[in-house]
């Protein structure tokens, strides 16, 4: 006949449990929380306009847009890419290729965009899409 | 079970911690999108000019220029005469100099002042070449504070060869009165290639403040940082440098909710 556990051990065992399932769904929804301050939240919070594109011809003929672009929104904002009708550029800060561009509550950044054998055509309508760990913005700009 | 509730109750705080934060982000957001949508800065003029202010350099009766100049509650008193019976009149006159009449395109007259009892009154400015005064203004029948702007364009025969403009402001009641005027200016617009000048007004039911100008030219553009309130019906004169702009250029005005507006500016 088997033995049955003392009623110390049996609340130590279901407090152990319990401590564990919460501590799993504690986890869980830590990690649920996270994901949406940085996903849903950081949608709702972040808004930039883009005050100006300029399309500009550099020394040795290259060409170059530069736009500005101005966090108007409640939490700071993280550029990771802008593409011009399709074309990723690569980005340039005060002259350094940057991977991404991050802009302070209610401050601006001016932004060059070039990529190699990528030329503006004068008249061409250009979609300027602009990712964000929000989300995606599209501006249509032309020379 | 209690350390079972606690927790409970843990994550239940914490998740509705979570939607509060949503909930309000998305309050504050909805107020700022509603507030940015319901900005309206109306462009009233724009052109290459330049504004230079100035003050009058001698009154009649004399001695009352100094009061005249600055909005400073020192105010200039104007006594009313009895002109005929049943009807007093206060008549005085403010002299200005201008250093540049040949480039003139308007004039701008500031009037802050008061009658202590119902009058009406006339703006008249002399006319240099028939040698009499014209009448630029009439204000209806007015007791207590009176603050006017009145524009005056073809100002040719209004400005002496010297530079010279003389403004004269009548005002009749049928009792005695005073007129006491705190500030009169004339604000000339030069033409000017190398200014911009904007003329602004709110238009919005909220204050908008401008953050920036653009100044966008075939071989520029140009962000100068302003940081400038507007309160709802506020007029705002915006003279910019814009050196080497060319024959036209754009001017961009950003508000700092986000809103843009724009002008292009040509040659007069």
């Amino acid at each position: 006949m088997a033995r049955a556990v003392s009623p110390v051990v049996a609340t130590a065992l279901l407090l152990a449990l319990t401590v564990l399932a919460f501590s799993m769904i504690w986890e869980g929804v830590s990690s649920w929380i996270s994901a949406q301050r940085g996903g849903m939240l950081q949608s709702i919070r972040e808004r930039f306009v883009v005050e100006d594109v300029w399309f500009r011809v550099e020394a040795g003929d290259r060409t170059l847009v530069t736009v500005y672009i101005r966090n108007v929104g409640l939490a700071d904002i993280e550029i990771d890419e802008i593409s011009l009708n399709g074309t990723v550029m690569d980005m340039w800060v005060n002259g350094i290729q940057v991977d991404s561009v991050e802009i302070k509550v209610d401050a601006g950044v001016s932004i060059d965009l070039r990529a190699d054998g990528w030329r503006w055509k004068p008249g061409a309508v250009y979609q300027m899409v602009i990712v964000t760990r929000g989300g995606v913005s599209t501006v249509v700009c032309k020379p | 079970m209690a350390v079972g509730t606690l927790l409970a109750v843990l994550v239940l705080i914490s998740v509705t911690a979570f939607l509060y934060e949503l909930y309000t982000s998305q309050q504050e957001m909805r107020l700022l999108d509603e507030e940015r949508s319901r900005e309206k800065l109306e462009i009233l003029e724009a052109g290459f000019w330049r504004l230079d202010e100035h003050t009058p350099t001698s009154t009649e009766p004399a001695g009352m220029e100094h009061a005249l100049s600055r909005l400073d509650g020192i105010e200039a008193t104007f006594e009313s005469k009895k002109v005929q019976e049943g009807i007093y009149q206060v008549d005085w006159v403010a002299e200005f100099s201008l250093p540049s009449p040949d480039d003139v395109d308007r004039l701008y007259m500031k009037y802050v002042g008061v009658h202590t009892a119902k009058a009406s009154q006339e703006v008249y400015l002399w006319n240099y070449t028939s040698g009499g005064w014209v009448m630029i203004a009439r204000a209806r029948p007015y007791e207590g504070y009176e603050d006017v702007v009145i524009q005056v364009g073809g100002v040719r025969h209004l400005i002496g060869l010297d530079g010279r403009v003389k403004i004269r402001f009548v005002s009749y009641a049928d009792e005695p009165f005073e007129c006491k005027v705190d500030l009169l200016t004339v604000e000339a617009y030069l033409e000017d290639s190398g200014r911009v000048l904007v003329r602004v007004l709110n238009d919005s039911p909220s204050t908008v403040v401008i953050e920036a100008v653009w100044i966008i030219s075939a071989g520029s553009h140009e962000r100068r940082r302003i940081n400038i309130a507007l309160a709802p019906g506020e007029e705002y004169v915006l003279n910019l440098e814009a050196q080497n702009i060319g024959f036209k250029c754009i001017v961009k005005i950003v508000t700092r909710r986000g809103s843009i507006f724009q002008v292009t500016v040509r040659p007069c």
